[in-house]
């Protein structure tokens, strides 16, 4: 639920590359509010991870402007402190490095930081995606719904404002994509996140309170939900 | 997980590359050490083997430095015995030689004096006697010649019989045969010449009175007079000697630089291959600063690793060199401290440098395009 206060807001962001041949964003006007639940969809090559991208300060628009809790985001090092404290990212790939366990990956986004109670915070959160028996596990000794769970958890153990997650389901088969994705809404209700996943996947869609979609670089459709099913 | 820990879990990674590239730097580190080891030990064994025939001070002809091609007069002896101080007074001609087979030999005219002669230490035979055609051989040149006792061999056109083996324990006196001045003198065609003296001073001189006697045979006479440790000093700034320390200088700067290089190279491809590891890192919130700090954590392990193994390596080297008779029999070769602190101190920042460049390499793309990279 929210309560109407944009986390981010980007406002004319244009995006090309090859030398301008290809438009990937071509002027988007988007504000994100605190708490909800966004599906962006969109055929393939529209721009979806484009802007997913730019939201998150992973790619920087050529054009336009991205507002943070109302302040402007300009730097790498602003977008990477934010990455750290307000926001999780997940991708369809889990990028997970297979020589570490769960835990030691989940481990890493605390890395550098002067967090105390780290094991703690990593139980927790393993506890949370339903991994706490599997934490000494590597990778590999995982099927990939319990990876996409620990790319999660990764994501979340700093409990950000948003999640973006980049088709969080698409390598998955049915029942992992459906369990994935029940625990996604899951936590974002508990953990008052905003939450935007790209998807094909309409079903998936339509659990989320509102829909944007993207076509040719530009949002050409934006309609919240009427009901909302669990 | 600390990043200390992560870093070194990525290096175990690849432990083949890891413990190559460590190879690599802890063998030009070793280079560097067994160099630097040569050319200290060049010196060493200069000065070790003018303490060990020691009388206490050599006076030199001013202005020259190789020994052999110093000429003082041999009348100079008695001019230096009338100086106040100055108690004996003994004089030795050097003179650099081949065999008819073209083996060098650096031959010692010794004075006829059974005091100077009991200075020299016998391991076989007997010394020569005065006015003979005789020679003591050290026992390295005497292998070298394969000479043994009752041998002749033929120096300056002239015969000798060997009529003795010194008992010298460095490596420059093992290497010298000695004979009478006189005998030297007449077989060089340098009558009357000598290379050196060496003079004993009173007994009991205070330092302040040895220092007015020294100063008073250079105002007198064209020659310098040094205790054993200057006179090292002297020949080790020789012309040979200097080129062959720049030498090993320059290829220990080398063998170090090219330890970096490799190490540039391997973190070079290990950041290569993470492009979207990396991206991922950027993903969860890692600043470009804390990238860069995992590199060069990375590269100090592999550094400080190569450094540890390169010490080593250089000391085997160092002792093994030292065993191999045709090197440990001329030179000594016990690296000292600095021999190893040098190397390291030089190669640590240089593996930083080399380590900069891909951590640098790691935070250059936007993260997006890290990610997206196959
Ligand atoms: N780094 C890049 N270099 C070149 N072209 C790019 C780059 N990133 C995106 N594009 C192009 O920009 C357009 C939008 O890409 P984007 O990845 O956002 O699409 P998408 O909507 O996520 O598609 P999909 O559903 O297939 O994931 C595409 O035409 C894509 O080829
Ligand atoms: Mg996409």
């Amino acid at each position: 639920m929210t309560d109407g206060r944009a986390v981010v807001w980007l406002e004319g962001i244009r995006r090309s590359f090859d030398h301008g041949r290809i438009r990937a964003l071509n002027g988007v006007d988007l504000v994100l509010r605190r708490g909800e639940s966004v599906a962006l969809v969109g055929r393939s090559g529209s721009g979806k991870s484009c802007l997913l991208n730019v939201a998150s300060g992973l790619d920087l628009p050529d054009e336009g402007r991205v507002f943070w809790d109302g302040t402007e985001v300009t730097s790498r090092g602003q977008w990477a402190a934010l990455r750290r404290s307000s926001i999780g990212i997940v991708f369809q790939e889990f990028h997970l490095l297979p020589t570490l366990t769960a835990r030691q990956n989940v481990e890493l986004a605390l890395i550098g930081g002067r967090d105390g109670e780290t094991r703690l915070r990593v139980e927790h959160m393993l506890e949370k995606v339903g991994l706490s028996e599997m934490g000494d596990r590597l990778p590999a000794e995982l099927s990939g719904g319990e990876r996409q769970r620990v790319a999660l958890a990764r994501a979340l153990v700093r409990e950000p404002e948003l999640l973006l997650a980049d088709e969080p389901t698409g390598n998955l088969d049915s029942a992992n994509a459906d369990a994935v994705a029940t625990l996604m809404f899951d936590l974002h209700r508990k953990l008052q996140m905003a939450l935007v996943i790209v998807t094909h996947d309409l079903s998936l869609a339509k659990r989320c309170e509102r829909i944007v979609t993207l076509a040719d670089g530009r949002i050409c459709d934006d309609r919240m939900l009427e009901t909302v099913s669990a | 997980m600390t990043l200390v820990e992560f870093a070194y879990s990525n290096l175990k990674r690849r432990p083949a590359r890891t413990l190559l590239t460590i190879l690599g730097i802890a063998l030009a580190i070793g280079t560097a050490v067994a160099l630097l080891a040569l050319g200290r030990g060049i010196y060493e064994s200069l000065a070790e083997g003018f303490t060990e025939r020691s009388s206490e001070l050599l006076v030199t002809q001013r202005n020259v430095i190789d020994i052999t091609a110093m000429r003082l007069p041999e009348s100079m002896g008695l001019e230096l015995a009338a100086v106040d101080g100055v108690a004996e007074v003994s004089s030795e001609l050097y003179v650099f030689t081949s065999t008819p087979a073209g083996q060098q030999v650096m031959v010692a005219g010794v004075s006829d004096s059974a005091a100077k002669w009991a200075l020299v230490p016998v391991a076989s035979g007997r010394r020569p006697d005065a006015g003979r055609p005789e020679i003591m051989l050290g026992d390295v040149i005497a292998q070298t010649l394969g000479a043994k006792v009752g041998d002749r061999i033929e120096l300056l056109d002239e015969e000798f019989e060997v009529v003795g083996i010194t008992a010298y324990g460095t490596a420059l006196n093992r290497g010298v045969a000695a004979m009478p001045l006189k005998v030297l003198q007449e077989a060089s065609l340098r009558l009357a010449q000598v290379s050196t003296f060496s003079i004993r001073l009173d007994p009991g001189l205070s330092q302040v009175r040895k220092r007015e006697v020294r100063a008073a045979i250079e105002q007198r006479l064209p020659v310098v007079v040094s205790d054993m440790q200057e006179i090292a000093d002297r020949l080790s700034s020789d012309r040979n000697i200097t080129i062959l320390k720049a030498v090993s200088n320059a290829i220990s700067i080398v063998a170090v630089v090219m330890g970096a290089l490799n190490l540039l190279a391997t973190l070079l491809l290990s950041v290569q291959e993470r492009t979207r590891e990396i991206g991922m890192l950027s993903s969860i919130g890692w600043s470009d600063r804390l990238v860069i700090s995992l590199i060069m954590i990375e590269g100090l392990f592999i550094g400080i690793l190569g450094c540890v193994g390169g010490v080593l390596v250089g000391l085997a080297a160092s002792s093994l060199f030292g065993s191999i008779p045709a090197i440990g029999d001329i030179i000594s070769f016990t690296p000292s401290l600095s021999d190893l602190v040098l190397p390291v101190a030089f190669a640590i920042p240089l593996c930083m440098v080399g380590a900069a460049y891909p951590a640098w390499r790691a935070v250059h793309m936007l993260p997006a395009e890290a990610l997206r990279h196959a």
